[in-house]
């Protein structure tokens, strides 16, 4: 597999199917990380589970885990949604992908935001924060009308 | 409902919920502060595409009541902040009702443990910002618009503040939002990082999804130090590499602020302070010298850009602002400074910092004596990863170049990218058929400059929009960034938020009736 490294903006493009070892390794000839354990997952199965593992976004508020990304959409049509450190074009449609479950679309390539090896952290404090509550009925009541609208 | 005016269908069916349809009023609400819409005002036409009217709920009971009323009539809603927005988010039509969420200013909950605020949608910024700092804490988000815009505004365009650097952009803050689909029922959603996260859906959505009535947003502690730089670069790039160079390297400066070398001179001499508010005339030289200046503007703008104009002006200048307790801000600039002066940055003292921070928010009041000189300004804020910003500042600083005088500078960094802030003046071209009248010659001009600049953006690899939202202004370009897919996809969302499509019709949407026509001749949006 082959993974594009955009050295400038240290970011990666790999294909969904790449597993996060195999993009660990490529990255550290580089002198660079993902900056997460490397395990056997598929990175496009591990971002639709919402990176389990991953720090929390809200940690480093500046930055982001994923900058863009090719998926099928349920319809079979595909998204491109480009790289780019933030954006105001309307809804952000990554939340269709990251964390969703392949509910709406399965991950082609993805962006990955990747770090200089020794880089700081940045850790701001969430302790005390609900970064993951249960679904409630409202919200699964919209996934499904979402659902149904992207199939049509 | 078509025989009938919409607002007092709505008295009869909910009395007590405060409305108007006073024509004042109607006109008040008609627009928000897209620069385009100035130039209409200057030509004598005040607002042709007046809602029916305005309603000012009271709660989020009253705005589900209103909105399910609205879906049961077919009635369209235009959601309102403080209309400070500058995309044409809120460009009514006759048929459709504005609902004002300025009542709704209610903190609901401050939870200090966990550091969270829910707070309604209709709160105004800076004294939200104002009591949070009197409790102890920041939001960290400081919009240049924060005298003029709300919680609910914020959310609704993707506000970026001065400090993104530190505390992230608006979508960075929200852990809740209250809001009311197009139906009328209320929907709470939540931030979540490993399981479903609909929040980025609706931020960002310019109130064509939901009405946003209250957010629970991230605090942090205020800062109680601060530690203030300033450096000058040889260019804009040679500054830009050193703000990649401190994002990259985990340092995370609330405020960076690189100024091409016009601009940086203007700050240098502190030309914000002395024209702003309350100067009341034009900027510089004479108002007629600097029409028949910006007839040339390609001249002009090659003469700054060029090196003997970068010499001329003193070179680009880096603004840079750590803030946090104790001596993390003091020790972090140290780390920064080392980085920075191995990277021909010279060091210019504190002086620049503090002074920017003592007049923030001037600048945004400078654009009335502009309009008054019978010219026109406006920005474009657009952001792309760190490999292509070379070709994004290239491309839309000649795509503006060849139509209007252009500076810019870079506020908002990450380690991956960076935003660029483009600000414009512009006259009026030559005279053609049909199109003699001055202003209709500036809308002309104006036109072709953002036509021109949104393509080469595209171009480039950057995107439409940083932090002002799309709009009508920028929807007929959407597709170039989203495609085909992208833009079927926004309509899908619609209809899954809104089956009517009562909410905002035609903002966001590439083939909606469009504020302009072809080749720029001025047109009424009624649709």
């Amino acid at each position: 597999m082959s993974f594009e490294i955009d050295r400038a903006s240290l970011l990666v493009r790999v294909p969904g199917a790449a597993t996060l070892t195999s993009i660990e390794q490529a990255l550290a000839r580089e002198g660079l990380t993902l900056g997460v354990a490397a395990t056997d997952d598929a990175v496009g199965d591990w971002l639709a589970r919402g990176a389990p593992g991953a720090p929390s976004p809200l940690s480093d508020p500046a930055d982001h885990l994923v900058a863009g990304v090719t998926a099928t959409l349920i319809n079979g049509s595909t998204l491109e949604v480009r790289p780019a450190p933030r954006r105001a074009v309307g809804p952000d449609l990554m939340a269709l992908v990251v964390g969703a479950r392949e509910r709406f679309a399965s991950i082609d390539h993805v962006w990955l935001r990747v770090h200089l090896t020794g880089a700081r952290p940045v850790t701001l404090s969430t302790e005390g924060l609900d970064l993951d509550p249960p679904v409630s009925n409202e919200e699964a009541s919209l996934l499904d009308a979402i659902a149904r609208e992207l199939a049509r | 409902m078509a025989d009938s005016h919409p607002i007092a269908e709505l008295s009869r069916a909910l009395p007590g919920v405060r409305s108007s349809d006073d024509a004042a009023d109607r006109v008040a609400y008609a627009r928000d502060l897209w620069p385009r819409h100035h130039l209409a005002v200057r030509a004598g036409n005040v607002a042709e595409h007046r809602p029916a009217g305005v309603v000012w709920p009271g709660s989020t009971e009253e705005v589900s009541r209103i909105i399910r009323w609205a879906h049961d009539t077919g009635t369209p809603v235009v959601p309102f902040g403080a209309g400070s927005g500058v995309c044409a988010g809120v460009l009514p039509s006759e048929r459709m009702i504005v609902l004002d969420l300025k009542r709704m200013t209610r903190w609901r909950e401050l939870d200090e443990r966990r550091r969270t605020l829910d707070v309604e949608a209709g709160q105004m910024g800076l004294p939200l910002e104002e009591d949070l700092n009197r409790r102890g804490f920041t939001l960290g988000h400081f919009p240049s618009s924060i005298l003029c815009s709300t919680v609910g505004g914020w959310v609704a365009a993707r506000s970026a503040g001065q400090c993104s650097g530190k505390y992230g952009k608006i979508e960075d803050m929200v852990l809740a939002l209250e809001c009311v689909k197009g139906n009328g029922d209320v929907l709470t959603l939540r931030h979540r990082t490993s399981g479903p996260n609909l929040i980025p859906l609706v931020v960002g959505s310019e109130g064509t999804l939901a009405v946003v009535t209250s957010a629970t947003l991230r605090l942090h502690p205020r800062p109680t130090s601060r530690a203030f730089a300033a450096f000058s670069f040889p260019t804009t790039e040679h500054g830009w590499e050193a703000m990649r160079a401190m994002f990259q390297a985990g340092l995370r400066p609330a405020v960076s602020r690189l100024y091409d070398p016009f601009d940086a001179m203007l700050a240098r001499r502190g030309a914000v302070k002395k024209g702003g508010a309350d100067s009341g005339g034009t900027p510089g030289l004479g108002a007629a010298a600097l029409r028949t200046l910006l007839r040339r503007p390609g001249a002009i703008n090659e003469l700054m850009e060029g090196s003997i104009g970068s010499a001329m002006l003193g070179g680009s200048l880096l603004i840079v602002i750590f803030e946090g307790d104790g001596d993390g801000p003091s020790k972090d600039l140290d780390i920064a400074r080392a980085m920075l002066e191995k990277m021909q940055a010279r060091y210019e003292g504190e002086g620049p910092a503090q002074k920017w921070l003592l007049h923030r928010y001037s600048v945004s009041y400078r654009q009335a004596p502009v309009f008054a000189a019978g010219l026109f300004s406006d920005t474009m804020e657009v952001a792309a990863p760190w490999s292509k910003l070379h070709a994004l500042y290239d491309g839309v600083r000649r795509a503006l170049g060849e139509h209007v005088f252009v500076m810019a500078h870079l506020s908002h960094a990450y380690p991956d990218g960076c935003c660029i802030y483009f600000s414009f003046a512009g006259t009026a071209g030559p005279a053609e058929p049909g199109r003699e009248g001055w202003d209709a010659r500036c809308e002309t001009t104006y036109d072709r400059t953002w036509r021109a600049a949104l393509a080469s953006a595209v171009e480039a690899g950057g995107t439409l929009a940083h932090h002002h939202g799309a709009g009508r202004s920028k929807a007929p370009r959407l597709s170039s960034e989203l495609g085909s897919t992208g833009i079927d996809t926004v309509k899908a969302l619609m209809r899954a938020f809104d089956p009517r499509g009562i909410l905002n019709p035609g903002n966001l949407l590439p083939d909606a009736p469009s504020p302009y026509v072809d080749d720029a001749h001025p047109k009424q949006v009624t649709q």
